[in-house]
This record gives structure tokens, C-alpha cells and sequence, in this order.
């Protein structure tokens, strides 16, 4: 166990490093200046010493690898960002600092990750239970009006994009008919109602619309387990029907629904670009495009590392978990 | 899985769900008056009387203190740092948490009147050359935390402005004082030059304070409304950082800003009104909520849920909703439109394009109303000719020299450009409004026999600011900062203040006898100068066509049911809110 | 439909997955059935009696033969997807009459700009669908070629090959279209320079094959393991057939019928990634008529101009059902053992 969970985790660290260096690269690849795009907006005469200046400030007049080793140690230990007047203090974990915000990014993240963390685990427990129990239902009851509707419904569900399906329930829920109120994030600090209250429209919309695929997944894997020896041993052997399904079959058919979930929540959680852009959320996915259209750097790194570090952890996670819930799987 | 019907039915209901919401029925095309909100006739000019000057400010008819007054807004401001301030937007918002020496009074009906705010009056120019200045702060104006507002304060904000790192703001103030364009030569800002004293601006005692130019600068008064004048106390300059914490002079202070979340303000008790002639502070509180678009802040307002009904749809109503606001008599007051100082040009890249017949074949082939179409149409603005909009102080319409109609005349361009087919390439923004407009411009000009390349960018301003730029056209706008054409003609016009980067004169248009003239007018007293810069526009447009004005926009926006007061301001293009309040 | 393109064919493959490493259709052989008949046979035997099979494939083959045949319909139509008809719209740039519906348009005017919505749609379609197909093959051929060496081969190839699995699959997919477009569109052409026509949407097609490739890659991969160590491939080795062989001639054949499932399944996934990146501002760019872009557009117009939605959203959303109706199908007559 101890092994299993080293060397994953050493693969899992490798991988995020890599992460790091190809971003940074890339975008130390980005034809435009972005000191020059910062000098240039403005009605001042942007003269090559200010250009420099800003340089300064953003610590682009430093080698490449420099710059890189600079950031990577300020997540760990902090760091001052530029030198003398201007000069920012950035304790770790420094994910850089915003010039364009004027703000350390690791403040930026803050604000914008719980939002994010509000609509994407909310949303998974919707699509988790309607899934789940459509899934079961329909498979229990097989080759009913039930089943028929509730794979019917996932079906469309499945085909139905966010980007149509969520104006439509605004329009539908809050300006015509006004059942609910315009989603405005509240966080659950300040007032866990209002909090829950701004969450309904997203965590319905991407909630119904991934339900679909969890429920073809469960009904599938249900089947599959019901038509094995061990559950009809144990109908045979005269045990209850919801202990037979609830405990025996639910559990083995649970594991490759977990692995998807555990790998969906992780890329959701590095951003839900659409659903917050669809309802005006300010989280991390549309803070991370706006960064990447404005060539703000910082932020970018920071958004894609942490996109990153959710999705390896969550297939670390994904391996761990299969090995609790299903007992034929060895780690070694 | 046998889905057969069920599928059928789910999909049938989604699309009967949404045949529901939408009621069928006939456009006939007479939706919306043909007025397009500009019937007003617009007077623009200075208080003679310093009554008007003095506070409080009369009293709005049926307005109660108290609620709160929300405003939907897509992104966050660009600054809150007064001197950094330079957006309309922003400068409304900041109108309620600072003051500056001078304001503009509007009353709604189309009278602007420029008021002193923290001065007693707009401005005594002293030897009557418009070369010296001299302003008398107020008794009894506080700042915030109870200290009185000094003249030293004032001064000290204008003596920070000409620091390089407090950029984005106006620069009319500086450039005056340095009689120079680049006008951090040899002053460069108390930060950098480790000096609070500004050459050109002394404080005579503590309340007064005196500018002089080197050349005559009649427009001070107006230049001085704008957020450069606000007073900062240097003791709680934070430098960069006072972007988000203003010490207040208004009626209101910052209460909470999150950056790209909310803005929220609170009433100052430090705010005296009987020294404001302008403000009231009626709301509890002014929340800006940032991130909701046009279309979720007008539906929004429109549909007036909780507490939205005290909201105000900042951003102006789209396109695709207009004619549910126009059809919708119901809503009566709580929409509001008014012609706004910013026109839209198709600038050219002079430099460029340098063959006037070039310019003018663009100027007679461009579809006009097809791009106003995308926009909204007659709500969303009028078809122009003129380099000035139409508040202007003097304007005039004179006839349109190279006239193409409102679609736009292909067979005149094509007579003009005999048989060339120059290249043209078109920087437009990837935005929505990028996108609805380059193919217009595209093909409005391929059917003159232009061959047009278009690319997209996701900023053209860095750009096209930028000269030697390699595109050659772009669309651009610039509103007036006061309505006087000092604020455009100058700035946009005179080719002499060109520079590497940064320009606002991105056609780089320089001509020396416009130069002469702008020099000339310029020393002319104010009362004179509004038709003598009309003539400059005409004689630019008709000798030279360095852009192609496309239209003037409309402010059109709406409000929820609670909302009173609000009035759209004729200078800003956008509402202001001392007036405004939200009924129980 | 799940948001993020990449995560969107997992759950679905992996319900292909879940039918067992016998997916791959070799031992169904002749259990109840007296005519000898390959399994591909059965396959379509299956597939032809299945009423919904049949009808969201008649569903997809209208819609291919409608977006392959655009300049056709165009013509006999009379309007280019290009053309405008300022005349049929009201001052604020509304659709006059009904939606402008009229026997000259049949679904109306798109307000605003003044074309004729369903010109758009068919090119729009003619757009969506090519990328996505492309994309789709180019992805699944990808994927089988990294799968097939990685899972038979093993070793330290394997484990290179799934680390890199891995950190693609690390990547945020948005935000590096926002990043890699406009660096890549700077990298090939000018300033002044034409883009041309077909750049975008190849470029849009490298991202998708960059970003997905990795879920065919991991499923051939699953599927090879297993197959490895049966008789047949050893048999081969053991005659001596050389690498090649076994990889393209034992193993591939056996993979069919994965491959043709996920890959069912992978184009109205891209359809549905390749409009939202429209909807984001980062996909094809006006003049090229975009399904994705038009739907956006359309949304907002649902009270004024109905069928400017209708249409365009029935279209999407049809397009992709039709092809998870079939996905599912063809995994049933491939695979009778799951699901059912």
C-alpha cells in the first residue's frame, strides 16, 4: 500500500512539473510583450524606459529559466516580486502576482476558486443521485414505461448542450415566469441560504446534463452485476431483495462509476468555463480565460497548475478508492 | 435500450417548452418612434452665477431616502483611482465618493451647466486671458474621516497624475501646465521627483488655488470636472494600491470592494450636503454587481425579481432586446434613452492610405445603416457625417461631402478609385461586436472593388494607439470629455502631438493648416470658438476624409419598477445617479 | 452533455469498456445460431433490425448528404450564406413579419446582420460536422496506433506512453484554445497577411486531436492488455509473425468494434466542444457560418424570433442525439452482451 501510494504520487508530482515547464514555455513563446501591451493602453507616451520599467516590475527582464526557478520557489517559500519602489512582498504560496489586477494572484484564486468549488460539487451531487438512482431503478425495473422515460430523458439530456440548455432555463425559470431569482453568488460564509439559492440554476443545468451519462453508466453496470452468479447466489440463498442490490450489486457495479466521477470532478474543478459564463459567475474558468486573452501571465500558470494538480490528485484518489470499495483489486 | 418514444416526447416537449415562452407574432416594422431619443435641443455652458454653485441641491420631487440601488455591470472598472480615472462609467461612479473642483449640473431636459463642486464657483480667470486661474475651495468640505479638504489636497492629486505609474487617466491638466505633450519631462510626480509643488499650479492659501498656462486655456473649468481634480490626502496615498481604497470626498464611501465581484457604497457622515449643488445621497447604499452581461443585467432589470427591482441595467439594452423594450408600453419611464456624445468612426491609417480619393471612395461606399442595424438600429444611434457628435457646443451639419447614401453608394466608390483595387486590411475585435460588424465592413467595401482582408484581434486598442501599425482601417470612437470641441478636435486632429504609442489620433492624420487652424482657434475667447471648430470639421472631412464617421450612439437602457430619478447624463453618455432613489 | 469535451466520451467509452474484454467480438461465434455467419454479420443483422438505429442513422445520413451538398441547396435555394437582405428588416435591425418567414425564406431572417437563417444552418452544419469528423479520425487513428504499441509492447513504452496520457489529460482545455490559437494563427501568417479560409478550422481540429486522443489511446490500450496473452496472438508468436503482423493484422481486427463506438460517440462530443469554443469567441470567426456561433446568437432572440432558435438549436441538438442514439445501437449489435 505504502509503495503503491509513493510511486503514484512521485508519477503524480512528475507530471505536474511537466505541466509547469510546458505553460511556462509556451506562453514565454507569446509573440506580444506584455509589458508593451500594459504600456500601450494607456494615453501616457509609453516611452522604452517605462517599457523597461514595467519589465522590471514583472520580472521579464530575467532569463527564462530564471523566471521559471522564481516561481516555482514562491509557491513553497514566497518571494519579493520586482525591486525598490515597486517592489511587491508575496508569501507562499506566491503564485506570482497579477500586474494587471494589481493583486497577488494567490488572492485572485481565493475569490474565484470557491465559486467554482460551490458549482461543481453541488453539481456532481445532483448528477450523482439522479444518476445513480435512474440508473438503478431502470435497471431493476428493466424494460418498463419507467425505464424507457428515465433513459429517454438521459438521452436528450446527453445530447443537449450547456450553452443552449442553460439560456433556455433563464429565460424559462427567471425572466419570464420569475420562479427564481437571477443566480448571484453569495458565499456560504456570509449566508449559506442565499448561497444555496444562487447555486440552484448551475448546479441543476450541469447537474441534469451530466446525470445522463451516469445514469446509462449505472443501468449498464447493474445489469452486468445482477446477471452474476454471486447476486443470484444470494436472491437464491433467500436474502433480502434491497440487501441483495443495496449491499452485493450496488457495490461492485459502483466502481467504474466512481473512477468517472472522480476524473469528471476533477477537470470540472480546474474550471466550468461555459456554466459560468452562461449564468455570470466570476470563477475560476472564465478568470483563467480572461487572463489567458489579456496575456496576464500569473494568472494563467496559476489556473493551469491548479487545474492540473485537481486532476492528478483526483486520479490518485480514483486508484485509492477503487481499492477500498472493490476488494479484487490489488495495489502493488 | 429501447428510448423509441420516450426521446420523441422529451424532445418535443423541450421544443413545445420553448414555443411557449415566445409569443408569435407580426414585426411591422413600426416598433420604436422614429424621434431616436435626440429631439432634445442641448445647451451646454458655464454657472455666471455663483448661487448655482452653492448648496444643497434642490430636492427631487417624490424621492425618500433609504433601500439600496443596484447597478449591473459585465466587467469591473478599469480603475477607482481618480487620477487613473477615464471611462464615463467610472467617472459616474466616482462622482458619488469624490469631488472635484467643478461639475456639470444636468437637468434631464438637455441643459448642461458647469457648477462648482469643491470650488465656489467655475473658475475666476483672473487677468480675463485665460491664463490664470484662480480657484476658492469651500468652507465646511471634509474628507471622509472629518479632515478638511485643502487646496493643498487638490493640489497634491494633479501633482500625482503626472506620475508614470498613476497612467489611464485625462491629461488635459498636465499637458496645460507643462505646455508640453509629454508632459512628465521635466516635472514627473511627488513619487519620482520627491516634490509636491507642480510648476504652473501654487496653493496661495489654504483654500485657494492658482493655475497658470503659458498659453491661454479658456476650457479649464471643464477640464477640471474631470476625476483629475479630486483631492487626495498625501498622507494616505497608497500610491498603486489606492486603486482600491479611495479616501472619500462625497456623499458616499467605499463600504467593500471585491475586485471583479461587487463595489459597494455607504453614506459618509463627513458629506455635508448644504456644500453639495449637485447631490443628494437618497439610497442606503449603491451596490455595482459585476459579471452579468447586457442581456442578463436588461432581463434582469425587466423582469424585476426581489431585489433587482431597485437595479439599474447598466449595461445598455442589446440588440436582441430591443424591440421587447420598445413594444413593452408598460414599462413607461423606466426606459431611458438619450443621444450620447460618442460617435463611431472607421478610422484609416493615413500614413497608410495616403491617396485622398482612397478615403473618399471609402467614405461613399461604407453600408452605414447596415452597421447601426447590428447594433440595434434607430435605438441604438443615428447615421453621422460630422466629426463632432451633435452635443457639441457649435456643431454644425453641414452637407456630407462625399455622401453614399445610408447603404452606402458602390458605384460612386468605384468612379473615384478608376479601376485600382487597393488592398485594405481590417483590424476588428474577435468580440460579438467585432464579429456582427467586420462582415459589413467586408462587404460594403468588396462591392466597391476594394480587396478587403479582415483579422481579428482580441484588443485593437494597444494597436491600433500604436503608429506604424500595419493595418488600414479600424473601427474606433472617442466621446467628448466636455462639450466643448477642445476635448475632441485638438486632441484627435492635431498631428503635431503624435507619438510612438499611446495615440488617440489613430487615423495619424497631421496637416499643417488644420494644425494653424486648431492654433488659431484655440487662442479664440470661448463664447467664439464653438463655430469656428465646426469649420475645422468641416474643412477636415471635406479636404482630407481621414475616417468615415458611422453613426452617434444612443444611451439606452432600463431600470427596475423601484427605481426614480435616474437621469442619463447628456455629458457622460450615461446615467449619473446624485439625483436617483429607490421608492419603498 | 458534459462541459469539458475531453471528460465527455469517458463515461460513455467506459460503458463500452464495461461490456467486458469480450467486446471485441470474437468468442460470440454460433452459440444459438445454426447458419454460420461472421460476427460482423450478426453485427449488421442486429443493427438492421433495430428501429432506432435505423432512424437516427436516416437522421445523420440527411444531415451529411444536406452539409456535403451546401453549395447544391444553395443554388437551388437561391441565397448564398454571404448574401444580406437589409430590405426585410425594421429599423432596429428586427425581421419584418413573421420571424421574416416567407416562401423566399423558409426559416426567416437572422436579425441584425440580414441573412437567411436556414442558408446559415446548412453551412453552419456544412462546418460543425466536417471538424468534428476529422477530428473524430484523426483522434480514434491516433489513439489505436499509441494504444496498440503501448498495450502490447509494455515495458518501459507502456509507462513513457501513459505518463503522457496523463499530463495531456492534466491540461485545462479551455484555457489553452484561448492561449495556443491566437499564438498559433501569429505563427503562420503576417499582419497583412489573408488567414485562409481552411486555417481555423484545421487549427481547431490539431487542439481537439492534441486534447483527445489520449481516451481511444487508453481504451485500445485496456483492451490490447487483455487480448495479449490469448491463444490466437500467441499462436502467432509462437509461428514467428513479426511485430507488425500481430499489432495490425491479429490485434486490430479484434478492436473494431470499440473503436467504431467510441468513435460514434467522439464526433457529437467534438460537435458539441466545437460549438462551445464558437460560444467562447475562440472557434471559427465570422464570415464562416458556424453552428455554434449561430445557436449563441440565436438564444437571445427566443421572444422576438423563434425560429432563428428553433432551428438552429433543434439542428445541434438533434445532430448530436441522433449520434448518441446510433453510438448506442451500434454498441448493442456489436457488443449483445452489455447493457441489455
Amino acid at each position: 500500500m505504502l509503495r503503491f501510494l509513493v510511486k503514484k504520487t512521485l508519477l503524480a508530482l512528475s507530471t505536474l512539473l511537466a505541466v509547469s515547464v510546458i505553460t511556462f514555455g509556451m506562453f514565454f513563446a507569446v509573440p506580444n510583450n506584455p509589458a508593451e501591451l500594459m504600456c500601450g493602453d494607456s494615453k501616457n507616451v509609453c516611452s522604452p524606459e517605462r517599457i523597461e520599467m514595467i519589465e522590471r516590475r514583472m520580472g521579464l527582464d530575467k532569463p527564462i529559466a530564471t523566471q521559471y526557478g522564481d516561481f516555482m520557489r514562491g509557491i513553497f517559500v514566497g518571494r519579493t516580486i520586482g525591486s525598490g519602489e515597486t517592489a511587491r512582498d508575496c508569501p507562499a504560496p506566491c503564485l506570482g502576482f497579477s500586474f494587471r489586477n494589481d493583486e497577488p494572484v494567490s488572492g485572485i484564486v481565493g475569490r474565484t476558486l470557491p465559486v467554482t468549488l460551490s458549482i461543481v460539487f453541488g453539481a456532481a451531487v445532483v448528477w450523482l443521485v439522479l444518476g445513480l438512482s435512474i440508473g438503478m431503478v431502470s435497471a431493476l425495473r428493466r424494460g418498463t414505461v419507467f425505464d424507457k422515460v428515465a433513459v429517454g430523458t438521459s438521452l436528450v439530456g446527453a445530447s443537449m448542450p450547456i450553452l443552449l440548455f442553460g439560456p433556455l432555463l433563464l429565460i424559462g425559470l427567471v425572466y419570464e415566469t420569475g420562479l427564481l431569482s437571477y443566480p448571484r453568488y453569495t458565499p456560504i460564509t456570509e449566508n449559506p441560504l442565499a448561497w444555496a439559492s444562487a447555486m440552484i440554476l448551475p448546479w441543476f443545468a450541469l447537474g441534469f446534463l451530466n446525470s445522463a451519462t451516469y445514469a446509462r453508466l449505472a443501468r449498464a453496470q447493474m445489469l452486468e452485476t445482477l446477471s452474476e452468479d454471486f447476486v443470484r447466489t444470494a436472491r437464491a440463498k433467500g436474502l433480502p431483495k434491497i440487501k441483495v442490490y443495496g449491499r452485493h450489486a450496488l457495490r461492485a457495479a459502483i466502481t467504474p462509476i466512481i473512477t468517472i466521477a472522480g476524473l469528471d470532478l476533477g477537470a470540472y474543478l480546474g474550471g466550468t468555463v461555459i456554466t459560468e459564463t452562461v449564468f455570470g459567475f466570476t470563477g475560476l474558468g472564465r478568470t483563467a480565460l480572461n487572463a489567458a486573452l489579456n496575456l496576464d501571465m500569473p494568472i494563467v500558470m496559476a489556473t493551469v497548475l491548479l487545474a492540473a494538480v485537481f486532476v492528478v490528485a483526483a486520479n490518485v484518489l480514483v486508484d485509492l478508492l477503487y481499492a477500498v470499495v472493490d476488494p479484487r483489486v490489488r495495489l502493488g | 435500450m429501447r428510448p423509441r418514444l420516450a426521446v420523441a416526447a422529451t424532445s418535443a416537449a423541450l421544443v413545445l417548452a420553448s414555443t411557449a415562452l415566445t409569443a408569435c407574432s407580426e414585426n411591422t416594422g413600426d416598433n420604436g418612434d422614429p424621434e431616436n431619443g435626440g429631439g432634445k435641443q442641448f445647451t451646454s455652458s458655464i454657472a455666471t452665477d455663483p448661487k448655482d454653485s452653492q448648496g444643497p441641491a434642490a430636492e427631487v420631487p417624490g424621492a425618500k431616502p433609504g433601500g439600496a440601488l443596484k447597478l449591473y455591470k459585465e466587467e469591473d472598472f478599469e480603475h477607482l483611482d481618480p487620477q487613473r480615472t477615464y471611462t464615463f462609467l467610472g467617472m459616474s461612479i466616482q462622482q458619488m465618493f469624490t469631488r472635484t473642483l467643478t461639475v456639470f449640473k444636468e437637468d434631464g431636459k438637455g441643459n448642461v451647466l458647469l457648477v462648482g463642486d469643491l470650488a465656489t464657483d467655475p473658475g475666476k480667470d483672473v487677468n480675463k486671458d485665460c491664463k490664470t486661474w484662480e480657484y476658492t475651495l469651500k468652507e465646511g468640505v471634509k474628507f471622509e474621516d472629518g479632515a478638511p479638504i485643502k487646496a493643498a489636497d487638490v493640489a497634491y492629486g494633479i501633482a500625482r497624475s503626472f506620475e508614470e505609474s498613476i497612467d489611464g487617466g485625462p491629461t488635459y491638466i498636465q499637458e496645460w501646465l507643462a505646455d508640453n505633450p509629454t508632459y512628465n519631462a521635466t516635472y514627473k510626480g511627488p513619487y519620482t521627483s520627491g516634490t509636491d509643488t507642480v510648476p504652473g499650479l501654487s496653493v496661495k492659501d489654504e483654500r485657494t488655488l492658482v493655475f497658470t498656462f503659458a498659453k491661454p486655456h479658456c476650457d479649464l473649468p471643464f477640464a477640471l470636472s474631470l476625476p483629475t481634480s479630486v483631492p487626495v490626502p498625501k498622507a494616505q496615498d497608497t500610491k498603486t494600491e489606492y486603486d482600491r481604497r479611495v479616501v472619500s470626498s462625497g456623499p458616499y464611501k467605499i463600504k467593500e470592494y471585491v475586485k471583479d465581484t461587487r463595489f459597494v457604497l455607504e453614506r459618509n457622515p463627513n458629506w455635508d450636503p448644504k456644500t453639495d449643488p449637485l447631490r443628494h445621497a437618497y439610497p442606503e447604499t449603491i451596490g455595482v454587481e459585476i459579471g452579468p452581461d447586457d442581456t442578463a443585467a436588461t432581463e434582469r432589470a425587466l423582469a424585476g425579481q426581489g431585489a433587482d427591482q431597485g437595479g439599474v441595467a447598466w449595461e445598455e439594452v442589446p440588440q436582441s432586446l430591443v424591440n421587447q423594450v420598445l413594444g413593452d408600453t408598460s414599462l413607461g419611464d423606466r426606459v431611458l434613452r438619450t443621444t450620447s456624445p460618442s460617435v463611431w468612426y472607421l478610422s484609416i491609417n493615413n500614413e497608410r492610405i495616403s491617396d485622398p480619393k482612397v478615403r473618399q471612395a471609402i467614405a461613399y461606399a461604407i453600408d452605414k445603416q447596415g452597421l447601426l442595424a447590428t447594433q440595434g438600429g434607430d435605438a441604438a444611434g443615428k447615421p453621422t457625417h460630422t466629426l463632432l457628435a451633435d452635443t457639441t457646443i457649435g456643431q454644425t451639419n453641414y452637407p456630407n461631402p462625399y455622401d453614399g447614401g445610408p447603404t452606402g453608394n458602390p458605384e460612386k466608390a468605384k468612379e473615384l478609385l478608376g479601376g485600382q483595387k487597393p488592398k485594405l486590411v481590417f483590424m476588428s475585435r474577435s468580440s460579438a461586436f467585432g464579429q456582427q460588424t467586420a462582415p459589413i465592413v467586408e462587404q460594403s467595401l468588396e462591392k466597391a472593388g476594394f480587396d478587403v482582408t479582415v483579422q481579428y484581434v482580441e484588443d485593437h486598442n494597444p494597436t491600433a494607439r500604436t503608429r506604424g501599425n500595419p493595418y488600414d482601417i479600424y473601427l474606433s470612437n472617442w466621446a467628448a470629455d466636455w462639450p466643448s470641441a477642445v476635448s475632441t478636435i485638438p486632441v484627435l486632429w492635431d498631428g503635431r502631438k503624435l507619438g510612438p504609442k499611446g495615440n488617440s489620433n489613430v487615423s495619424y492624420f497631421n496637416a499643417d493648416d488644420v494644425n494653424a487652424e486648431i492654433d488659431r482657434v484655440s487662442n479664440l475667447p470661448a463664447g467664439e470658438a464653438g463655430p469656428e471648430w465646426a469649420k475645422i470639421d468641416e474643412l477636415i472631412m471635406k479636404k482630407y476624409t481621414p475616417v468615415v464617421p458611422i453613426y452617434q450612439d444612443n444611451t439606452f437602457l432600463v431600470t427596475g419598477a423601484k427605481v426614480g430619478g435616474l437621469l442619463i447624463s447628456e455629458q457622460f453618455g450615461t446615467p449619473v445617479f446624485y439625483n436617483s432613489y429607490v421608492k419603498p | 452533455m458534459s462541459e469539458q469535451q475531453v471528460a465527455a466520451p469517458v463515461g460513455a467509452t467506459a460503458a463500452a469498456v464495461g461490456g467486458g474484454p469480450e467486446a471485441g467480438g470474437v468468442p460470440v461465434v454460433g452459440a444459438k445460431e445454426f447458419v454460420g455467419r461472421s460476427p460482423g454479420q450478426l453485427a449488421w443483422l442486429r443493427l438492421r433490425r433495430d428501429k432506432v438505429a435505423l432512424v437516427s442513422g436516416g437522421v445523420l445520413i440527411f444531415f451529411v448528404v444536406l452539409a456535403a451538398a451546401a453549395p447544391l441547396v444553395a443554388r437551388l435555394y437561391g441565397k448564398g450564406p454571404q448574401e444580406r437582405f437589409p430590405e426585410r428588416l425594421d429599423r432596429n435591425g428586427f425581421p419584418l413579419g413573421y420571424a421574416g418567414v416567407s416562401g423566399e425564406h423558409w426559416f426567416g431572417i437572422q436579425p441584425g446582420i440580414g441573412r437567411d437563417i436556414f442558408i446559415q444552418v446548412v453551412y453552419g452544419l456544412r462546418t460543425s460536422l466536417m471538424i468534428a469528423f476529422i477530428a473524430a479520425v484523426l483522434t480514434i487513428a491516433l489513439g489505436v496506433v499509441v494504444g496498440i504499441v503501448a498495450g502490447y509492447v509494455g515495458g518501459w513504452v507502456d509507462a513513457v506512453i501513459s505518463w503522457v496520457i496523463d499530463l495531456a489529460l492534466a491540461f485545462p482545455f479551455y484555457i489553452f484554445c484561448f492561449a495556443l490559437v491566437p499564438l498559433a494563427v501569429n505563427q503562420f501568417y503576417g499582419p497583412r497577411d489573408e488567414v485562409a479560409p481552411w486555417f481555423r478550422p484545421t487549427l481547431l481540429v490539431l487542439i481537439f486531436v492534441l486534447f483527445n486522443w489520449t481516451i481511444s489511446a487508453r481504451l485500445v490500450r485496456g483492451q490490447v492488455l487483455s487480448l495479449r496473452e490469448r491463444e490466437f496472438v500467441e499462436a502467432a508468436r509462437a509461428s514467428g509473425a513479426g511485430l507488425g503482423h500481430i499489432l495490425f493484422r491479429q490485434l486490430l481486427p479484434n478492436l473494431w468494434a470499440p473503436i467504431l463506438v467510441t468513435f460514434s460517440l467522439n464526433v457529437p462530443a467534438l460537435i458539441t466542444a466545437e460549438a462551445a469554443l464558437s460560444f467562447l469567441g475562440i472557434g471559427v470567426l465570422e464570415p464562416t457560418p458556424d453552428l455554434g456561433r449561430l445557436i449563441n446568437d440565436s438564444v437571445r432572440y427566443l421572444r422576438d424570433v423563434p425560429s432563428f432558435t428553433i432551428v438552429g438549436g433543434t439542428t445541434l441538438f438533434l445532430l448530436v442525439l441522433a449520434f448518441n442514439l446510433f453510438g448506442d445501437s451500434l454498441r448493442d449489435a456489436l457488443d449483445p452482451k452489455s447493457s441489455r
